[in-house]
């Protein structure tokens, strides 16, 4: 049977999803009775949803300065 | 065919001097036993494919010390298995002891329950500070693990691919996320954000 601690560490690691059916069920029923392991779940979703949220306004930050592309093209003709 | 005789004195020369024929030949003979071992080892197959012509090019750079008393083969696959080990070896760096493995461990009993549950983060996870706690945790990662969490979850790369851009295994990049995340979690849990205002 799988333990709290299997499961917070593969949802630490973030790959449940890659695993099959199978694999996938035991900690699903799990996460459905764990109150605590179902909240690192949901940190974990967040921390991930929070990365892409940060790369995004990484990349809107980017997308406003234009001169960015401009900059690089001028280095590369210039090297 | 330089396969299961010792070197003599003419072949050593041929080689030293990379003849062409004499290289191709000692490709062709040798270069997929090597591959095929190294896979056996347990490396994946663009590892092994590495590992393979890295054996071939130290075993032609160090011609002038084959006193001729093994065969090519042996002398080929006694190459490969320093290789092998120095290749785990530079794998095992990344797998020793990082304290943020403790502070998971400590968080169960010996039965794998939670002893110290997560906190509740709810508030932070879904405010907009969340950006700007994952930015400041970002930078008390290892070099490694922000890496591997930068090209993951920001970039969203593959796991295949990172594996390739890193040079690690699929397990040394898991252990890497695994111990960037839980970082990261543990960070954003000690600073207090998940408490309410």
């Amino acid at each position: 049977m799988i333990r709290c601690k299997g499961v917070a560490r593969l949802l630490t690691i973030g790959e449940i999803d890659q695993l099959g059916f199978w694999s996938r069920l035991p900690i699903r029923l799990h996460l459905w009775m764990c109150r605590h392991c179902s909240r690192l779940a949901s940190q974990m979703e967040g921390l991930r949803l929070g990365a892409r949220n940060v790369a995004g306004s990484m990349n809107k930050e980017e997308m406003g300065d234009k001169s960015l592309e401009e900059r690089v093209l001028r280095k590369l003709d210039s090297g | 065919v330089v396969d299961t005789t010792t070197i003599d004195l003419d072949l050593l020369s041929r080689l030293q001097k990379r003849d062409a024929d004499t290289l191709k030949s000692l490709v062709e003979e040798h270069v997929r036993p090597l591959y095929r071992a190294a896979r056996g080892m347990g490396f994946r197959d663009d590892e092994a494919e590495d590992i393979s012509q890295d054996v071939l090019a130290t075993f032609l750079e160090t011609l002038d010390r084959y006193e001729g008393r093994s065969q090519v083969r042996t002398w080929l696959f006694g190459i490969l298995y320093r290789k092998v080990l120095e290749r785990r070896r530079a794998q095992e760096k990344d797998r020793r002891y990082d304290s943020i493995d403790e502070v998971f461990e400590s968080r169960f009993d010996e039965h794998g329950h939670w002893t110290k549950p997560p906190a509740d983060l709810q508030r932070i996870m879904e405010s907009k500070e969340l950006g700007a706690a994952i930015t400041d945790c970002l930078e008390g990662l290892p070099a490694a693990q922000r890496s591997v969490f930068v090209f993951r979850e920001m970039e969203e790369i593959e796991t295949p691919e990172i594996c390739k851009i890193l040079d690690i295994s699929v397990t040394n990049l898991n252990v890497l996320m695994f111990r960037a995340r839980s970082r990261l979690r543990e960070c954003i849990e000690a600073r207090g954000w998940g408490k309410p205002k």
